[in-house]
C-alpha cells in the first residue's frame, strides 16, 4: 500500500518536471513567433509606418527564402501566408482561391455607401489591383455611411481618400485613383484593364452604362443599390445569366428615383449591401461558391428580413446581350446614357425651375427685411413634418404640399388671427426645401382663390445661404 | 368556422329562436339569421367560396403608394366570379382596390411601370407567364421597383 503510494508520487514528480520542460519550449517559441509578426507587421498604432511599412513590390523577398517555400506548388510569400491565415484555413478557400485573389483585379464605381465596404474588405482580403472610381470630394454628410473616409478628408477627393484608407489596412495590394466619373467614351478602356466591375453608382444613367460597358468588355458585373432601410444585390453578365437591360429594357420614369440626398438612407444599409458586394467579388474571382446570379437579393432592414429571389435568364432580344447587339464597342461611345435615362449622371439635385412669374415671389433677402420690418403675415412650410421638425424658421405654419388642398381653412384662420382692424387682405409666403413645391403651392393657392401668395425664390437653402448661414442647409 | 364563431352563431340561432314571430313570415326570419351567420363567417376570416387569399408585398419604394404599407394579406375576387385570377386581373383588382394614390407610378397601360420587377412565389414573373400567369390560393406575389441610390 504504501510502496504504491510511493510509486504514484514519483510518477507525478517526473510528469510536472516534462510538463515545465515542454511550457519553457513553448514560451521561447512564442517569443521568437511575436518577433517575426512585429518584424512582417508594423503595429496598427503605427499608420504612416504601415503605408510604407512593406515594400509593394514583394519587399519581404529581399530576405532569402526560407528552406520550407522551395517544395511548394503555389505562389504565396511567407508575409502573405502570414496576413490571409485566417482565410488560408478555411478548407473550402485555401492556397488556390487567395492566388486568385492576390491576382485578381476590381474596379469600383463609386467610393461612397456601397464603394466605401466594398474597398475596405478587397484591400483587406488582399485583391491584387483595386480601381476606385468617383468623381466627387468627401462632404461632411457623407461621413455616417461612407465610411472609408473621415473627418480629415473633408473637402479631398473620395478616390485619394479612400486610396489613403486602403493602403493604410494593406500596402501590399495596388490602387489606382480615377478622379473623374465614368462616361460612355472612358468606360471600355478602363474596363478593359479588369477582371471584375463594382457598380456602386448613385444614379439611373451610370447604371445602365456600367452594365452595357460590362456586356461589350465581357466583364462580371457585382451591383448594388441601396436607398432609406432597404438595399438590393445581383451579379449581371456572369455566365448565362441576365444584364441590367434584360431586366429593365425600359428605365423607370425619373419621377421613381428617389435619390438618398432627396429621401435620406440609413448609413448601415449601404454598408450591408457593400458587404455582399465584396463577398460576391471574393466568389467570383476564386470561383468559390455559387455567384448571386440570375436571382437578387433583397434587403429589408426595418423587419430585417433578406429574400433571394430567382431572375430570368439572358434575354435573347436584349440590345445589349442578345443576339442581335445594338450595343457594342462602336456605338456604346456615342450612346447618351443621361438622354436615355432622362436623368443626370450624379445624384445631384436638378436645378430649380421658375414657374411662377416674379410678381408672385419674393427673395430671401427681401422676404427678410419684410420680417425685420415687423410686417403681419403668414408664412407657410410646405415640406414634409419629418423635415420640418429637423429645422424650421420661427412662426412658420407647416402644411406639407400633399396635404395642402385638405387644409386651405388653416391658412384663412392664420390671415384672419393676424389681421389688424383696416388692414388689407393678409400676405401669405410660401416657403420649402429648394422652392420647387413652394411654387407649385402657390399656383394651387392662388387658384383656391387666395389673391396675395408669394413663393420664397431658392426656399430654405437660399435662406442657408443669403440670409442665415447658421440655418442648417440640408 | 372556429369554435367561437360556431358558439355565438348558436347564440345568435337560440335568440332569434326565441323571439321568433308566431306569424306567417316564419320563413323571412330563417334568411335572417342565415345572412347574418354568414357575415360572421366574413368576420371571422372565413371567405366565400370565390375568393382567393393572396399575400401581397410592396418595395423599394412602392409601398409610398399603398399607405406606406408593405405587405398587405388580399381576398381578391376574379373580375366575373367564374374566371382564375391572373396577374392582370390582380393589376386591375390592386389598380381599384388597394392603391392609395399616383396609380401611374405603378401601372402602365395593362402592365406594371417599367423598373418594377414582379416576383410570384419569390420567381421573376417572366419565368411564369407575365400577365398570364394564373395565381392560386396562398400565393405570394411581390412588387418591387429597382433602387439606384448608393
Ligand atoms: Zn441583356
Amino acid at each position: 500500500m504504501f510502496f504504491v503510494f510511493f510509486h504514484k508520487m514519483a510518477d507525478f514528480t517526473l510528469e510536472l518536471e516534462a510538463l515545465r520542460v515542454e511550457n519553457a519550449r513553448l514560451k521561447e517559441k512564442l517569443k521568437q513567433h511575436l518577433l517575426v509578426e512585429d518584424m512582417l507587421l508594423p503595429s496598427s498604432s503605427n499608420l504612416p509606418r504601415a503605408v510604407i511599412g512593406m515594400n509593394r513590390e514583394g519587399g519581404e523577398n529581399a530576405c532569402p527564402a526560407p528552406p520550407w517555400i522551395a517544395g511548394l506548388s503555389h505562389s504565396l510569400t511567407a508575409a502573405q501566408i502570414q496576413r490571409y491565415s485566417r482565410q488560408l484555413l478555411l478548407p473550402s478557400f485555401g492556397v488556390k482561391a487567395q492566388e486568385n485573389l492576390c491576382k485578381g483585379s476590381v474596379l469600383i464605381v463609386g467610393a461612397g455607401g456601397l464603394g466605401s465596404p466594398v474597398a475596405l474588405y478587397l484591400a483587406a482580403c488582399g485583391v491584387g489591383c483595386i480601381g476606385i472610381m468617383d468623381p466627387d470630394r468627401v462632404e461632411l454628410h457623407n461621413l455616417h455611411r461612407q465610411v472609408i473616409h473621415n473627418e480629415a478628408s473633408v473637402g479631398e477627393t473620395k478616390v485619394s481618400s479612400a486610396s489613403r484608407t486602403c493602403l493604410a489596412i494593406n500596402s501590399s495590394v495596388k490602387v489606382v485613383e480615377y478622379p473623374f466619373g465614368l462616361d460612355a467614351r472612358n468606360a471600355l478602356d478602363i474596363m478593359a484593364q479588369y477582371d471584375v466591375v463594382v457598380d456602386a453608382s448613385d444614379n439611373v444613367a451610370t447604371r445602365y452604362l456600367v452594365s452595357d460597358a460590362c456586356v461589350v468588355a465581357n466583364k462580371p458585373l457585382v451591383s448594388g443599390a441601396a436607398l432609406g432601410m432597404e438595399g438590393q444585390l445581383t451579379v449581371y453578365n456572369y455566365l448565362k445569366g441576365p444584364c441590367y437591360r434584360c431586366l429593365f429594357p425600359t428605365p423607370s420614369p425619373q419621377a421613381a428615383c428617389q435619390r438618398c440626398s432627396d429621401a435620406g438612407v440609413l448609413g448601415v444599409v449601404p454598408g450591408i449591401v457593400g458587404t455582399f458586394q465584396a463577398l460576391e467579388v471574393i466568389k467570383v474571382l476564386t470561383k468559390v461558391g455559387e455567384p448571386l446570379s440570375a436571382r437578387m437579393l433583397i434587403l429589408d432592414a426595418l423587419s430585417s428580413r433578406i429574400h433571394t429571389v430567382k431572375l430570368r435568364g439572358k434575354n435573347t432580344q436584349c440590345v445589349a446581350c442578345g443576339e442581335l447587339p445594338q450595343i457594342t464597342h462602336i456605338t456604346l461611345p456615342n450612346f447618351d446614357y443621361e438622354k436615355f435615362a432622362a436623368s443626370p449622371m450624379s445624384d445631384g439635385t436638378p436645378p430649380r425651375e421658375q414657374v411662377v412669374g416674379e410678381d408672385q415671389s419674393i427673395t430671401c433677402t427681401d422676404y427678410n427685411k419684410l420680417v425685420r420690418g415687423h410686417k403681419s403675415h403668414v408664412l407657410v412650410d410646405v415640406r414634409e413634418k419629418h423635415q420640418y421638425d429637423i429645422a424650421s424658421l420661427p412662426d412658420s405654419l407647416n402644411i406639407p404640399y400633399a396635404k395642402l388642398p385638405q387644409q386651405l381653412d388653416t391658412i384663412r384662420a392664420a390671415a384672419q388671427k393676424h389681421k389688424h382692424e383696416g388692414d388689407e387682405d393678409m400676405s401669405v409666403y410660401v416657403i420649402c426645401r429648394r422652392g420647387n413645391d413652394s411654387q407649385r403651392a402657390v399656383q394651387d393657392l392662388r387658384s383656391a382663390g387666395f389673391n396675395l401668395v408669394y413663393d420664397i425664390t431658392g426656399g430654405l437653402l437660399s435662406w442657408a445661404q443669403d440670409v442665415d448661414s447658421t440655418f442648417p442647409a440640408l | 368556422m372556429n369554435k367561437l364563431g360556431f358558439r355565438l352563431t348558436a347564440q345568435w340561432c337560440l335568440l332569434l329562436w326565441l323571439i321568433r314571430p308566431r306569424s306567417s313570415d316564419y320563413r323571412i326570419s330563417f334568411h335572417f339569421i342565415v345572412v347574418r351567420s354568414n357575415f360572421r363567417a366574413a368576420r371571422l376570416g372565413v371567405r366565400r367560396a370565390d375568393d382567393m387569399h393572396l399575400t401581397l408585398e410592396f418595395g423599394g419604394g412602392l409601398e409610398l403608394l399603398f399607405g406606406s404599407q408593405k405587405k398587405h394579406e388580399v381576398e381578391v375576387t376574379s373580375p366575373d366570379d367564374l374566371k382564375e385570377v391572373t396577374m392582370e386581373s390582380l393589376l386591375s383588382w390592386i389598380k381599384d382596390n388597394l392603391i392609395k394614390e399616383r396609380p401611374e407610378m405603378f401601372v402602365k397601360e395593362s402592365s406594371v411601370r417599367p423598373g418594377v420587377l414582379v416576383l410570384i412565389n419569390d420567381s421573376d414573373w417572366e419565368l411564369c407567364g407575365r400577365l398570364e400567369t394564373v395565381l392560386e390560393e396562398n400565393d405570394e406575389v411581390i412588387f418591387i421597383s429597382t433602387l439606384h441610390g448608393g
